[in-house]
């Protein structure tokens, strides 16, 4: 067995990064949890190159509940549409739904909770003030009543599912600014000079961004995961859009007989959450090597 | 103490008031004509002026907010826009279905996320430990509406053990109780293990198996009773959204709660039940919060001085 100790001092010449990989490198969940979401990403972005839309949408009764075979790899549904091509072509909207969520979260995220947490006082106390409203009632209502208001569409799901997510990632990256903007470091450079630009970008970025890593990394899992809940209530994205919600709402009826409708779609979501939450796992335990047992 | 509490029951007031103005605005900005979805294709455009007035559609929006809260603040709230229904009564009518939902769901996230948790934290790095965590993972990563689709198959329509939808017994009670926990069952698992961890590395834990405490006795008595404070917190978060993921378990399992009847009016742009189910939930919400900290500040003397003093 080798000491892990040692190994890490034998890379004491490594960058922070460096030494963040390494970490991440062996937590075999992690890895395999990205390469797997990485192939899922191949899968669903390349999906135009090899299998048509078309096949997702068109409508052809006569063929509805055919079981997986070779023609229909997953089989055809209520409608005698390819489940394959709404499972891969649901997997676009869902995915790029959920990443986009994550970045408009984190990017108003960070001002806002940036300017909280650096500058504090009154900015701090309106935009508490302006959380606490935010998170009055649970998230999955405020996004449901936002995304009926604004109508059906992918970017209305975006935005409605931000508003819901934005205050508590501002919460994470003030607490994350705050216990930073007090340490010493932080005072020595304030000391020599730097301005607030510098000390933001070289001090307060590098070593305040894990929990923001992390945060943002279990956001994509919950995302996936309301998209695809408001997608069963039957919001958000309008039929015969396929995404992996709706996939479900659309053959809830039938699964009982052809338990395929029910399987693939909840296996679909299922795993690629999964693979988000152990990624974001090794990374909390990468980017915080205190946490390590 | 009281002071403390009178601050924090004012400062409910700000919120609700923020939420509830939020949520009007953009609903009085969206897309669509609620009077000619409530009239139908074949009102006239008088008769369509004439309810546009009666509803008071015709005045700018932060007036019509006014005049809402005015009313709500009398105990009117209105009636339904589709169904002509007082929203007040109805909701009533369906709260205790949500509450019994999100109180057994509770119940179940308690006993099966703390005991995972102390068990996980008492053999630290051991086997029992990383398959918690991992079934905690993956637990965490299934979308509720499946499981809570699978669990109906499997038990109510191919078992027949336990009745598939609807409400009446507390058997109708335990598939969508479990669904619902299952949102929150993984978070408070490593919950608990982690605040407990912090507390087993601790001095006092080193000195109570120095004189030889047997170690159920170590997390027992000792270990337990410190490491759990910070959960009590997190179950206050558990139980309000329990009454955000009602929506999901509701659909699913067809129990006329709140949120059945805010995504039924949510999608027909019913706006006096929207905002009469936002305006509760926010209200239960807060409650419950305030609560959390009460029982906090109760159970915990260090917090419980700092009040006093």
């Amino acid at each position: 067995m080798d000491n892990p100790k040692r190994r890490e001092k034998d890379r004491r010449g490594q960058s922070q990064l460096g030494l963040v990989i390494v970490r991440f490198k062996k937590n075999r969940m992690a890895v395999f949890g990205f390469f797997f979401l990485a192939a899922i990403a191949v899968i669903v972005l390349t999906a135009p190159l090899y299998l048509d839309y078309a096949r997702a949408t068109h409508q052809n009764i006569p063929q509805q509940f055919q079981r997986p075979s070779w023609e229909h790899p997953f089989g055809t549904d209520v409608f005698g549409r390819d489940l394959l091509a709404r499972v891969v072509y649901g997997g676009r909207i869902s995915l790029f739904a959920g990443l986009g969520v994550v970045v408009f979260s984190l990017l108003f995220g960070m001002l806002f909770g940036g300017i909280a947490g650096y500058f504090g006082g009154a900015a701090d106390q309106v935009i508490m003030r302006f959380t606490d409203i935010f998170m009055a009632v649970p998230s999955i209502m405020l996004a449901l009543a936002v995304v009926t208001a604004l109508g059906e569409g992918t970017f209305n799901l975006i935005i409605a599912l931000m508003i819901a997510n934005v205050p508590r990632t501002s919460r994470i990256v003030r607490s994350s600014i705050l216990t930073l903007r007090n340490q010493e470091f932080i005072e020595a450079a304030r000391c020599y000079g730097s301005s607030n630009t510098r000390i933001i970008i070289k001090h307060i970025l590098p070593n305040g961004i894990g929990p923001v890593v992390v945060t943002a990394t279990l956001t994509l899992g919950t995302a996936i995961l309301n998209i695809a809940a408001l997608g069963f209530l039957g919001v958000g994205i309008s039929p015969p859009t396929p995404e992996w919600g709706t996939l479900l709402a659309d053959n809830r009826q039938n699964i009982l007989y052809y338990p395929y409708l029910g399987i693939i779609p909840g296996l679909a979501i299922g795993l690629s959450v999964m693979c988000v939450n152990f990624i974001g796992d090794g990374l909390r335990d990468a980017l915080d090597p205190k946490m390590k047992k | 103490m009281l002071k403390y509490l009178l601050k924090r029951i004012l400062l409910i007031i700000p919120v609700v008031i923020g939420i509830t103005l939020f949520i009007y605005v953009v609903l009085a900005l969206a897309p669509g004509d609620p009077v000619s979805l409530m009239l139908g294709p074949d009102a006239t455009q008088s008769q369509l002026a004439a309810m546009r007035h009666e509803l008071g559609m015709d005045q700018n929006v932060f007036v019509r907010y006014l005049i809402y809260m005015k009313s709500v603040l009398s105990g009117n709230f209105g009636t339904s826009w589709l169904s002509g229904r007082p929203v007040l009564g109805e909701f009533l009518q369906r709260i205790p279905h949500t509450f019994a939902l999100a109180c057994n769901s509770l119940l179940i996230t308690i006993v099966f996320g703390l005991s995972m948790g102390i068990l996980a934290a008492a053999r630290q790095n051991k086997p029992i430990d990383n398959v918690t965590l991992v079934f905690a993972l993956v637990f965490s990563s299934v979308p509720s509406f499946w499981a809570g689709l699978m669990l109906q198959i499997v038990f109510a329509l191919k078992l027949g053990w336990l009745p598939s939808m609807g409400v009446g017994s507390i058997r109708h009670m335990i598939l969508p109780a479990f669904t619902l926990s299952m949102i929150s069952l993984a978070g408070q698992v490593r919950m608990t293990r982690s605040s407990m961890l912090d507390v087993i590395n601790a001095d006092y834990i080193r000195t109570a198996r120095a004189k030889g405490a047997g170690e159920f006795r170590v997390i027992m008595r000792h270990a337990v009773r410190n490491g759990l404070l910070p959960v009590v917190t997190n179950l206050g978060i558990v139980f309000a959204n329990a009454f955000g993921g009602a929506i999901i378990t509701e659909t699913v399992f067809a129990i006329p709660g709140i949120g059945v009847y805010m995504i039924n009016a949510a999608k027909a742009r019913d706006v006096p039940i929207v905002m009469g189910v936002i305006i509760f939930v926010a209200i239960i919400v807060a409650v419950i919060n305030l609560l959390t900290d009460l029982i906090y500040a109760f159970i915990d003397p260090r917090v419980k001085m700092g009040y006093v003093s």
